[in-house]
């Protein structure tokens, strides 16, 4: 190989990225030739002065430290998970069921609204459709049993209202 | 097969002594090509331990594509390289860390010890380290982590470009450019 050749392999002769069979050419040739030589010094007092340089070693409880922030994580993630798990339909079949209580029973409320003689009933009316209309959400069966007591107090809201009111329900008797 | 392959399929069927023996022998080879490649000794620290992090959380879907540690330091280059582009971000592109920068405080509360020679010494091998990542901060990112991978690392050219993600070729350019500019650095 030529001198411009070899020089231009310096570099990768010193990191030992040289083919086996070039490197006692390229060895050779540095020893003989001075500028070779020069070059060959040069990037070696490069190496060696970085080398130099001291290394840090992993804090007190670096393993620790990780184990703890992969167990946050965990937590983190298994707190998402669960939120995860309550799908969408289930969040919308709740609020469609609320608005439905509230359609049906809205009626029962503006009914219950009359003169002074009876608010005290509408009071009442309005108090037992507003606890049939969560009992509607939050558990069903309660509301169902309710479905009497609302036309029962429907029924007195109306006869305070108008002793000789006949109830179209047919329940007038419960003002009496 | 590899023995950190290995680990890492330990690692991934769910033996977690796999993942403390990776970082035994990992632990400070990371912390301190980070802190080569940063120049923040605290922050060198934090970072290892993201990188830890990231290759515990990839287990489960690790395949032995690759070798370990080139997959390693790339994690490791990775999180540098954002952590760089975090304090560019910021204003603060290179700093070393006060310890270093305010050098004479620390050292002189040293030397003012019983023990001066110690301190004295422990001042010099200071301001050296000091000296040196300096001298790597005054590179280029991809210039640096080449001649980081190569010089503290021993990795080979083709190790590195696959870290790297560049050819072999591009990697003997970094490294030359690096030596160059650091030949000349100490020449002054």
């Amino acid at each position: 190989m030529k001198h411009e050749e070899i020089k231009g392999k310096i570099m990768a002769f010193m990191d030992g990225e040289v083919k086996s069979d070039l490197k006692d050419e390229i060895a050779q040739h540095i020893a003989s030739c001075p500028q070779c030589l020069e070059e060959f010094e040069a990037l070696s007092g490069v190496d060696s002065y970085l080398k130099n340089a001291g290394e840090i070693s992993p804090p007190a409880y670096f393993r620790e430290n990780i184990v703890r922030k992969l167990n946050e994580n965990k937590e983190r993630r298994f707190e998402f998970n669960i939120l995860k798990l309550i799908p969408a339909s289930a969040v919308l079949a709740v609020f469609v069921l609320f608005a439905s209580a509230l359609m049906i029973v809205s009626p029962y409320i503006y009914a219950g609204d009359g003169q002074d003689a009876s608010k005290q009933a509408a009071d009442s009316v309005k108090s037992a459709v507003i606890t049939c209309m969560t009992s509607s959400v939050f558990a069903p069966a309660a509301y169902a049993a309710l479905c009497g007591k609302c036309s029962e107090n429907m029924c007195k809201s109306c006869m305070a209202k108008d002793p000789n009111h006949i109830c179209q329900c047919g329940g007038h008797k419960h003002g009496k | 097969m590899d023995e950190d392959i290995k680990l890492m399929l330990d690692l991934k069927a769910g033996n977690n002594t796999a993942f403390n023996l990776l970082l035994e022998k990992y632990g400070k080879p990371i912390i301190n090509y980070i802190y080569r490649f940063t120049g923040s000794k605290e922050d060198a620290k934090d970072l290892a331990q993201d990188t830890f992090i990231k290759v515990y959380n990839a287990a489960p879907n690790y395949t032995a594509s690759a070798k370990f540690t080139t997959w390693l330091y790339r994690i490791a280059s990775n999180i540098s390289i954002d952590y760089l582009r975090r304090r560019k971000a910021s204003g603060n592109p290179t700093s070393l860390d006060e310890e270093f920068e305010t050098g004479d405080g620390k050292f002189k509360e040293q030397i003012a010890d019983k023990n001066i020679r110690n301190a004295l010494e422990t001042a010099e091998k200071a301001e050296k380290d000091m000296e040196i990542q300096k001298a790597l901060l005054s590179l280029p990112e991809n210039q640096r982590a080449a001649i980081v991978l190569k010089i503290y690392e021993e990795k080979s050219y083709a190790e590195i470009a696959a870290v790297m993600g560049v050819s072999v070729p591009a990697v003997e350019s970094l490294i030359f450019r690096a030596r160059q500019a650091l030949k000349d650095r100490i020449k002054r």
